[in-house]
């Protein structure tokens, strides 16, 4: 019994000790250091939207050069006239009477995309951009002077007065008949006169 | 006294026992002394130190709490009986060793060291006054008569090595 007491007394005596840094440690300020550092880190202000007050404008600024960017088809350069889009046909000045109009070329008529040029679904740049439509075609457009005169001499003149005026504009815009002119031949001077 | 100055009285006064605790679990100073700091740290941002019933058992029960999460995954010895704890691997000290601790305190702390931790953590929680069978079963989260049982065990395990030690040292 006398060794068991022994026993229970050194172990008694370790666990009283057992897994103390002891008096000396430092642990006490390194434990108060520790947590005074941490608490001031959490206290400090966090600045969590900086990234965002960054990131957000310089995304928007992206976004907008995309939006804003040309849209081009990437096309052989031999074919670059051939790829227009049936909507942008080319235009023509063409005279009718004494104004001028703008009608559409006609089409050619094998009009076929040429090779190697393709439209892929979902390429917007590749897609033909649709011509707005007009509410009037051709557009209106204000009148010359010429015209404007026209208009006040038609309004006011008499119905004579039109008649000959008609009259007078089919006569300036009827052919000219030129007479033939004939030159007489030049008479040889007389013998003996010289 | 101001706040600052509570809790810094506070922590001189339990931080040593607070390392126990820890230590008992974690078997590593550097790791224990961390659980100090997230112990202290936690009741500093909770205000949580002020008026305490039992200041060592609640500070050991936070610090278990702690210590456990930061343990490497493995099986859970505390909930097995002191039977099961048994039969777990406790490796003996070799005689090699035991030639080596020529400090006998020392031997016992390795041997306590090598005890399950079902046992462990009731024997080192048993060495402070403060707390009775009830508070470490409080602690650990078993029963009190689990615990009186686990004491028992651990108990009679250390006296059969160090008697087997003594033996082989006289024979």
């Amino acid at each position: 019994m006398h060794e068991k007491d022994d026993l229970d007394l050194l172990l008694d005596n370790v666990l009283s000790n057992y897994g103390d840094p002891g008096p000396d440690s430092g642990l006490e300020r390194r434990v108060l250091a520790g947590v005074r550092t941490r608490m001031a880190a959490e206290s400090a202000p966090r600045r969590r939207w900086l990234p965002w007050a960054v990131a957000l404008p310089a995304a928007a600024c992206l976004l907008l050069i995309f939006l804003a960017a040309p849209r081009t088809v990437h096309a052989p350069a031999g074919h670059a006239t051939s790829s227009a889009s049936p909507q942008e046909v080319p235009l023509t000045t063409t005279h009718t009477g004494s104004r001028p109009v703008l009608i559409p070329a006609p089409a050619p008529r094998n009009r076929q995309l040429p090779t190697g040029l393709q439209f892929h679904r979902g390429d917007r740049a590749s897609k033909p951009v649709a011509l707005p439509k007009l509410d009037v075609f051709p557009t209106p457009q204000p009148l010359t002077p010429a015209e404007l005169a026209l208009v006040t001499f038609a309004a006011h003149a008499s119905e004579d007065e039109r008649k000959s005026f008609i009259a007078a504009q089919k006569q300036a815009d009827a052919p000219l008949r030129i007479a033939a002119i004939e030159i007489p031949p030049i008479e040889s001077p007389a013998k003996g006169t010289n | 006294m101001d706040e600052e100055a509570e809790f810094t009285a506070f922590v001189q006064r339990q931080s040593r026992f607070v390392f126990r605790v820890a230590y008992a679990v974690l078997l590593n100073a550097h790791d224990a002394e961390d659980v100090v700091q997230e112990t202290f740290l936690k009741l500093y941002r909770n205000r949580g130190w002020h008026p305490l019933d039992n200041e060592r058992a609640f500070l050991a029960r936070v610090a278990w709490r702690i210590a456990v999460d930061r343990r490497p995954r493995q099986p859970q010895s505390t909930d097995l009986d002191a039977a099961a704890a048994e039969d777990s691997p406790s490796p003996d000290p070799s005689p090699e060793q035991v030639a080596l601790l020529s400090n006998q305190q020392a031997m016992v702390h390795s041997m306590i060291d090598a005890l399950p931790e079902a046992l462990r953590l009731p024997l080192v929680l048993s060495a402070f006054d403060e707390l009775n069978s009830r508070e470490i079963g409080g602690i650990l989260g078993i029963p009190e008569g689990t615990v009186r049982t686990r004491l028992q065990r651990a108990r009679q395990m250390l006296h059969q090595k160090l008697a087997n030690i003594q033996e082989t040292r006289y024979a």
